[in-house]
């Protein structure tokens, strides 16, 4: 069965809004990252200073990871299902994004176990980003 | 760098200082990163342009600096989508316009291939021998550093190691990679890839250079050897092992002691051979024949095979434990020269390189320059691949391969690969210099020696027919509902089929089909009378 023109746009839509969001948010959010994380406290607080408080920037300065995920969230949300596979995917970012947002104002302050918390999330949030590209090109380009 | 944020720069600055990063804007504006093609273009014009861009792939810009046409959008849904897809793809578009001022400058995308949502650009950047793609490896600004240091290497390394020519494509890149890591170490390699595309000079030139061994190459070639005597002239012989073995001999095992040891074409072993060399290899001890005495050896053995050795293991010809000895997963594969066009102006070059090596060819060029009134010629001799390029070219003798000709070489399947390719152009030159053709010496005193056209669309005819057998054309059966319709289709893919091997040359089609170059018009007529087009063909 042939799905309404409107229906496959609205997959490439969502397969094109994915990929920004890895490219957007899913990178930039540990661009900084070494491959051994910093034994160093206060170096892993910097980095994580960096890629969460300054993950792109914009016209008036640098743009906060959570800030980025709002903006693409406004532009895409509507290209994206509300249930299924690549709402659970979006879910999880989502969910991760949260996390951070509360733990970003403390992040001058945060202990290392909290800090080493950060760093986990940063990653959650870069992989559930790729897995989220994976699920929409998936459904982008119709049934494998 | 090429990108609308400033963070990449910032973290390439600090995982890899070493880098020079070319400043845009002046003052309080300076930035060590274009946001746009508008900034980026000025440099390329510059005499000492950068030695790699490195290209975003999003860019959340306004729309009068968006590529492909930098004007205003407006508003309204259908705007605003397609404003999204320009910012989306803006790195493809400026890389096509890039592509256009320096096709050959290396740009390193700071996006994986996968990640890139339009799979058609995502393959043809692939395929561009001078675009890199970070991986899942270099997402991060420490992965990136490694990459673009390694592109640079890649790109300040030689062309060629002694007369081995690496060229610039994807496989030969990967091929180098892999050569640089296996080269040094002791274990035996296997080199695969069909016939022409190198083998032997990747290990005379290449792989025994680089092994770092003191002792000597020593080249063995398994079908050149009577299957029982392989044994004696591989692990040697004492004397009386058999008749005419009138003194103890060693073998090439010994011979290559401390060096390395090339089995070419090594699926011709004989079964007693390849158990032989299996042993060999696992206990790193030989036994003459006739002698019961252990040697050890030291010599490092590769292997070359232009055969499908897994292939050949599964139907029981080859040994699979010595295949696995052979270490099939690091095997260095050579592609066929038809997966490798992007080098063929340079290989085409270095042939000439190779002929004028020869003092006698030498010699003949100047005669033949001095003939026409030219000067003794000093300095290079150049090739051009086209009757433009010609000139342009600096050199005191310029050797010009027409430009028909050199499309359809570019086109040619090749067979018989590198090998075939070298001795066409090698065979063209000679014919150029020795059968008195001539040179004419231009206004600037150069001497332009034109290469015969006719004669290289016959040697590559040539070498079609070594492919196909001679007078005989191959093309795939086609498919048809109407014996009427097969037949139709049957002339076509022959006429295609015909093209193809003329070069696109309607005289030498004609000439091929009726042994007369005359019947050109009327092949012409045939070919768009069955819906044919010599423009859709080529």
């Amino acid at each position: 069965m042939t799905a309404p023109a409107g229906g496959t746009r609205l997959r490439a839509e969502a397969a094109a809004a994915a990929a920004r969001l890895r490219h957007d948010l899913g990178r930039y959010i540990r661009l900084s990252a070494p491959r051994v994380l910093e034994s160093d406290t206060e170096k892993l607080r910097a980095r994580l200073a960096f890629d969460v408080r300054a993950t792109r920037s914009g016209e008036s300065g640098p743009i906060a990871a959570p800030e980025v995920f709002d903006a693409w969230l406004r532009e895409a949300a509507r290209v994206f299902p509300r249930s299924g596979q690549l709402a659970d995917r979006l879910a999880g970012v989502a969910s991760a994004v949260e996390e951070i947002r509360a733990l970003e104002p403390r992040l001058d302050s945060l202990p290392r176990v909290e800090l080493e918390r950060l760093d986990r999330l940063t990653r959650e949030i870069a992989e559930g980003c790729a897995r989220l590209w994976e699920a929409a090109r998936g459904e982008g380009t119709g049934p494998k | 760098m090429i990108d609308d944020q400033p963070k990449t720069a910032a973290v390439l600055a600090r995982f890899a200082p070493e880098l020079e990063l070319v400043e845009f804007g002046k003052g309080a504006e300076a930035r060590n990163h274009a946001r746009s093609w508008r900034e980026a273009a000025p440099l390329l014009e510059a005499r000492r342009g950068p030695d790699a861009v490195l290209l975003d792939l999003v860019f959340e810009l306004v729309d009068e600096d968006l590529l492909p046409d930098e004007r205003s959008l407006g508003d309204g849904a259908a705007a605003r989508r397609l404003r999204r897809e320009r910012r989306d793809r803006q790195g493809l578009y400026i890389l096509e316009r890039l592509r256009r001022r320096r096709p050959d400058l290396a740009v390193v995308l700071t996006t994986a291939y996968e990640e890139i949502p339009f799979e058609e650009e995502a393959l043809s950047l692939k395929a561009d021998a001078f675009t890199y793609a970070a991986g899942e490896e270099e997402a991060t600004g420490e992965g990136l550093a490694r990459l673009i240091r390694r592109v640079l290497l890649e790109r300040e390394a030689p062309r060629r190691t002694g007369r081995f020519f690496w060229g610039v494509t994807p496989a030969m890149r990967e091929l180098r990679r892999k050569v640089a890591a296996l080269a040094p170490t002791p274990m035996p390699l296997l080199v695969t890839g069909p016939t022409g595309t190198g083998k032997s000079l990747l290990v005379r030139d290449v792989l025994h250079p680089l092994s770092g061994r003191t002792g000597a190459l020593v080249g063995f070639d398994c079908a050149t050897v009577p299957e029982g005597l392989l044994p004696a002239a591989l692990f040697g012989a004492l004397r009386g092992a058999f008749t005419g073995a009138v003194a103890d001999r060693p073998g090439v095992f010994e011979a290559a002691a401390e060096g390395t040891l090339f089995l070419d074409e090594v699926e011709n072993l004989s079964a007693d051979a390849q158990k032989m060399l299996l042993t060999a290899l696992n206990d790193g001890k030989i036994r003459r024949l006739g002698g019961a005495a252990e040697i050890p050896h030291s010599a490092r053995v590769i292997a070359a095979s232009n055969q499908d050795l897994g292939k050949r293991a599964t139907e029981g010809a080859f040994r699979a434990d010595l295949l696995m000895r052979l270490n099939p997963s690091l095997a260095l594969e050579l592609p066929r020269l038809a997966d490798r066009r992007a080098d063929l102006p340079e290989l085409a070059r270095a042939g000439l390189d190779g002929f004028c090596e020869d003092a006698r060819h030498r010699r003949a060029i100047a005669s033949l320059v001095r003939a026409a009134g030219g000067r003794e010629p000093e300095g290079p001799f150049a090739l051009a691949v086209s009757e433009e390029e010609a000139r342009r070219v600096e050199a005191s003798v310029v050797f010009v391969l027409p430009r028909k000709a050199w499309k359809a070489m570019e086109r040619h399947p090749w067979p018989g690969n590198l090998r075939q390719f070298e001795m066409t152009l090698f065979d063209s030159l000679a014919a150029a210099v020795y059968s008195g053709a001539g040179a004419v010496i231009d206004r600037s005193g150069r001497a332009v020696i034109a290469l015969d056209a006719r004669l290289l669309f016959d040697l590559m005819a040539g070498a079609r027919s070594a492919e196909t057998g001679a007078g005989r054309l191959a093309f795939e059966r086609p498919r048809a509902h109407t014996v009427a319709r097969f037949r139709r289709e049957v002339e076509r893919a022959a006429m295609r089929a015909l093209f193809q091997e003329a070069g696109g040359d309607f005289e030498r089609m004609a000439e091929i089909m009726t042994g007369s170059r005359r019947e050109a018009r009327a092949v012409r007529l045939r070919f768009n009378k069955i819906g044919l087009s010599a423009r859709g063909e080529r």
